[in-house]
């Protein structure tokens, strides 16, 4: 196929986080808040002047300041955080919001604040807590945290407009870029797609990397392309996954996964389009910010939820994308040293391969996923199954 | 301390070839309580000879509880005089509560009594809880018991048999769990997937303490144990006001589940009653550290914190307890004032971050061989509130507040200023000339902040010694390797001998 | 008199036991004798092993 004519000025906005749609949002006035979860709405970071950026650590080498700091055991993308930190990559954030959900990603923003790695006038940061199910009282504390903890500091200190006509522009915003993902994702089901793996992972990167206002206008263009772009003559692909797991910040992996003509049919996993790039509808008789809340609350996917009803519903969720996406397996990936995803990945493996009859392979990865021969090796092992599956249920070779 | 305290154990294995002569007094005394415990173990077991036995064939955990006095020996090594009373004290009345309750638990079990129907009526007023979550969430019903489910198969053994966890952490990592999370929700996973918990109880609290790797473990064994179970959430940032709402309407959404599941109406009087004993509890606590700020700490090693634990989690608002708390501080006292203090104390340490349960008598090594004695340690300093019973709003959120200060979590949770800053200020308070950090490798909340730990102690001039440690898993690090690291730092950085060299280096990696 | 000096003999009996096997730590090598068999016989139990 041919290349999407903007994916070298995407691939180049990847190569750092203060890219160049940052440093033009800056120049303008804007205020960047650097954020790593889904925990933090990211349309709430996206009000008034205040653009988001979430987080990484592009063309990270070693980790010899971090592992100082905070010990090999860490995860790598903390590490990372932390070291290009550490070396000024991040001095362009006005704000980090954060959220003490992962134990170890928040000392991240702690090692930041308590070794001021941050060179920048009026630089903040802000840590909510947050319920671990849905309840009552778990919405309410969590749109209190966000309120007290995020917001309110971004209008004290910055300036930033947080009314609530404020937020519902950027939901409209934010709606917009939505609806640009759930087409190019729709795509993504047919039998032999027009857009690969490699691509709508980077399109999702630079979607959290940039300032939405910024990168929205190359998005339709990229959209537009796609609506009239061929496929290749022979679908190249093995077979199609469903990808789940943790942060995935790295198009790296997409590319291995490529490589072994594997076919990324959906993406669940952190800096992925599910959640985080489907369409928040908001009704006019209730206020914004509880209804934003509520609904990151009650789509977070993140392995932290302790109750029965989320704990099924991250099975279901995968279920659900598996037969949409027409996908003949599911690939859990994790970070090294992830203890949410660890779990998960061993739990979830087991129950979606034994109860749900979905092959299911799950992987650890470390932060840096280039060049990983390995991680080829199972793909590959993997992709062979499923073939082999496929084959005996009648299906055709690719 | 009688020098060569090595000499007197068994290669490989460390028993000890025979008890420690303490001088007559404290050898007669000490064997007069060695009798005691003996005779709590023999009740026990005769109470229900069949049951018990049975337990013991089938739990793998069991076996660990054969041992108990050989671990009471270790954790009373080098004790004289109050600290050795008080030790032995705690101990046993430890030993009371835990064999009381195994009778609770196995006369209910029903892996040992699949058919019975008294076992299954017994269930019904069974209350499980997570064990971090403290017994006094649940003293609103008298007519209940509360079980810390894991506390049993899982945490004591794990301190008083170093090898306990191995087979248990091995079959989790069987079905891919990764080697590098912490050992002890590693531990319950296996016990998880070996069916070996105790099936009792009609319903089960869950907790998020005290970190991401306990959160995920209950999912195991929520799946394996099959009650209906509900997650009490406790906040993670606990030192804000504005969380503390959240806490209590977790710890109310807990008692309405506990209502529902047991049939009992929350006795709010009882509950009370707890409280205030609780309290009586935290007041004769705070006069152990305060005797302990003195040039003569009585009262260190490691059933302090043990004993601690053990009140904060299993016997708080208990008044048994309490009078034996009561009891101890008397003895304590009278040695204070008589200004006696029976032990070569060179150091004066503060003992930092979570101690490893496979070493649980780590403290009192690091007197006998190098007088480093442990004046403060953070697993003995959670929890310090006390709960204002007089309205029923305010002790909600006293409860609370002892919630979100249990075990583990007081200081690794609330923000890294509560690990880090209260340790200077511990320092200070307790006129500390070290510290002691454990560097639990699998600790990832702790450990992302391990560089702070570093350049503060530097910044301030406290010389600090890192102990690398793995909770509860032996097979990464030993106990050679943790004395190894002490060793190092006491002969290269602050040049000094030991005093007892036979107890530097020896051989206890077979050693319960 | 006779019984009180028999009771008398059977409790110095069982304290100096008690003090032998306190002293010569014996209930602890008893255990220790115990562990091997119980050990062979926990891997040998059946068991519902799933996750």
């Amino acid at each position: 196929m041919k290349d999407l004519r903007h994916i070298r000025f995407y691939e180049s906005l990847l190569e750092q986080a203060n890219n160049e749609l940052v440093q033009r949002a800056k120049s303008d006035g804007g205020v960047a808040v650097g954020y790593t979860c889904y925990y933090l709405p990211e349309v709430l970071l996206n009000c008034g002047r205040a653009f988001s950026v979430r987080l990484r650590a592009p063309n990270t080498g070693s980790l010899d300041i971090s592992q100082y700091y905070m010990t090999s055991f860490i995860c790598g993308y903390a590490r990372a955080l932390f070291e290009r930190a550490f070396e000024g990559g991040f001095n362009f954030l006005d704000f980090y919001a954060s959220s003490d959900t992962c134990q170890q990603m928040v000392r991240v923003v702690e090692n930041i604040h308590e070794l001021k790695l941050i060179d920048h006038p009026g630089f903040s940061y802000g840590i909510i807590d947050a319920p671990l199910k849905v309840s009552g009282h778990g919405k309410k504390l969590y749109a209190q945290q966000i309120q007290s903890r995020i917001l309110e500091p971004l209008r004290d200190r910055y300036g930033v407009d947080i009314s609530d006509e404020s937020i519902r522009r950027a939901v409209q915003e934010h709606n917009e870029l939505c609806a640009v993902f759930e087409e190019i994702s729709r795509i993504r089901k047919a039998e032999n797609p027009v857009i690969t793996p490699r691509e709508f992972h980077i399109l999702c990167l630079v979607s959290y990397a940039c300032p939405t206002a910024l990168i929205l206008p190359y998005l339709r263009e990229t959209l537009e392309e796609l609506r009239s772009r061929e496929p290749d003559t022979v679908c190249p692909w093995r077979a199609r996954v469903v990808v789940v797991g943790g942060e995935l910040d790295d198009y790296a992996f997409s590319e291995i996964l490529e490589n072994c003509r594997c076919y990324v049919a959906a993406d669940r996993y952190c800096f992925g389009s599910f959640p985080g790039r489907q369409q928040i509808p908001l009704r006019e008789d209730f206020p914004a910010l509880e209804q934003v809340c509520d609904w990151y609350l009650e789509t977070n996917q993140c392995p932290r939820f302790m109750s029965q009803e989320k704990i099924l519903q991250r099975r279901e969720t995968v279920k659900n994308l598996v037969e949409e996406f027409h996908a003949d397996g599911i690939l859990y990936e994790q970070a090294k040293f992830c203890d949410f995803w660890g779990y998960e990945r061993t739990l979830a493996v087991q129950i979606m391969r034994e109860d749900y009859g979905i092959p299911t392979l799950g992987i650890d990865r470390e932060y840096v996923v280039h060049g990983s021969g390995q991680l080829a090796t199972r793909i590959q092992a993997f992709m062979e199954s499923l073939e082999i599956k496929r084959i005996r249920r009648g299906g055709g070779v690719a | 301390m009688k020098k060569a305290a090595a000499e007197n154990m068994e290669a490989g294995t460390a028993i000890y070839r025979h008890r420690e002569w303490r001088g007559f007094r404290d050898t007669a005394y000490d064997f007069g309580k060695w009798a005691q415990l003996w005779a709590i173990l023999i009740r026990w077991a005769l109470s229900h000879p069949v049951q018990n036995v049975r337990a013991v064939l089938r739990y793998r955990w069991m076996f660990s509880y054969l041992t108990v006095p050989s671990f009471f020996d270790r954790l009373c090594a080098g004790q004289r005089s109050a600290g050795l009373r008080a030790a032995r004290c705690n101990l046993n009345h430890m030993a009371g509560s835990v064999t009381d309750t195994l009778t609770t638990i196995f006369s209910a079990d029903l892996h040992l009594h699949p058919e019975s129907r008294k076992a299954k009526e017994k269930n019904r007023k069974i209350i499980c809880l997570d064990e971090l979550v403290p017994t006094l969430v649940a003293k609103g019903f008298p007519d209940c018991e509360a079980v810390l489910l894991q506390m049993y198969p899982m945490f004591l053994p794990s301190l008083i048999n170093q090898h306990s966890p191995v087979h248990y952490i091995s079959q989790a990592e069987l079905y891919g769990l990764p080697a590098d999370v912490c050992p002890l929700p590693s531990f319950e996973a296996g016990l998880a997937i070996e069916d070996d918990y105790p099936k009792i109880g009609c319903c089960m609290i869950t907790s998020n303490m005290p970190c991401d790797g306990s959160i995920m473990t209950s999912m195991i064994q929520d799946r394996r144990i099959g009650l209906p179970t509900r997650p009490l959430n406790v906040p993670l940032r606990w030192k804000r006001e504005e969380v503390q709402d959240y806490a209590v309407a977790e710890i109310l959404s807990a008692i309405e589940f506990m209502e529902e599941r047991t049939g009992e109406k929350c006795d709010w009087d009882a509950l009370k009653d707890a409280c205030e004993i609780w309290n009586e509890q935290q007041l004769s606590k705070f006069e152990k550290w305060e005797m302990n700020r003195t040039a003569i700490p009585p009262h260190t090693g490691a059933s302090v914190w043990l004993y601690r634990v053990f009140e904060h989690q299993v016997a708080c608002g208990d008044r048994r307890t309490l009078e034996n708390s009561r009891k101890v501080n008397a003895i304590l006292r009278k040695q204070v004032a008589a200004g006696r203090c029976p032990k070569t104390i060179r150091h004066r340490a503060v003992i930092w971050s979570t101690p490893a349960n496979n070493y649980a008598n780590f403290n009192n090594w690091l007197l006998d061989c190098w007088g480093i004695e442990s004046v403060c340690e953070m697993f003995d300093i959670h929890g310090t509130g006390l709960i204002d019973t007089s309205t029923r709003e305010s002790m909600l959120y006293g409860i609370a507040d002892m919630v979100e200060t249990s075990t583990m979590r007081a200081h690794t949770k609330g923000g890294y200023e509560v690990m880090l800053f209260d340790l200077w200020e511990k320092v200070r308070e307790y006129q500390a000339d070290m510290i002691i950090l454990y560097d639990q490798i699998s600790c990832k909340g702790v450990g992302a902040i391990s560089g702070l730990f570093e350049e503060g102690a530097r910044w301030r001039g406290i010389p600090m010694c890192r102990v690398r440690q793995d909770l509860l898993d032996p097979t990464s690090i030993s106990r050679r390797d943790m004395r190894n690291d002490v060793n190092i730092f006491m002969q290269t950085v602050m040049n000094e001998t030991p005093v007892d060299p036979s107890l530097v280096d020896f051989d206890d990696d077979e050693s319960w | 008199m006779k019984i009180l000096k028999a009771s008398l003999a059977v409790m110095i009996f069982l304290f100096l036991m008690a003090a032998a096997i306190y002293w010569f730590n014996l209930d602890t090598r008893l255990v220790k004798a115990l562990e091997k068999p119980l050990m062979r016989h926990y891997d040998n139990l059946p068991r519902d092993h799933r996750l």
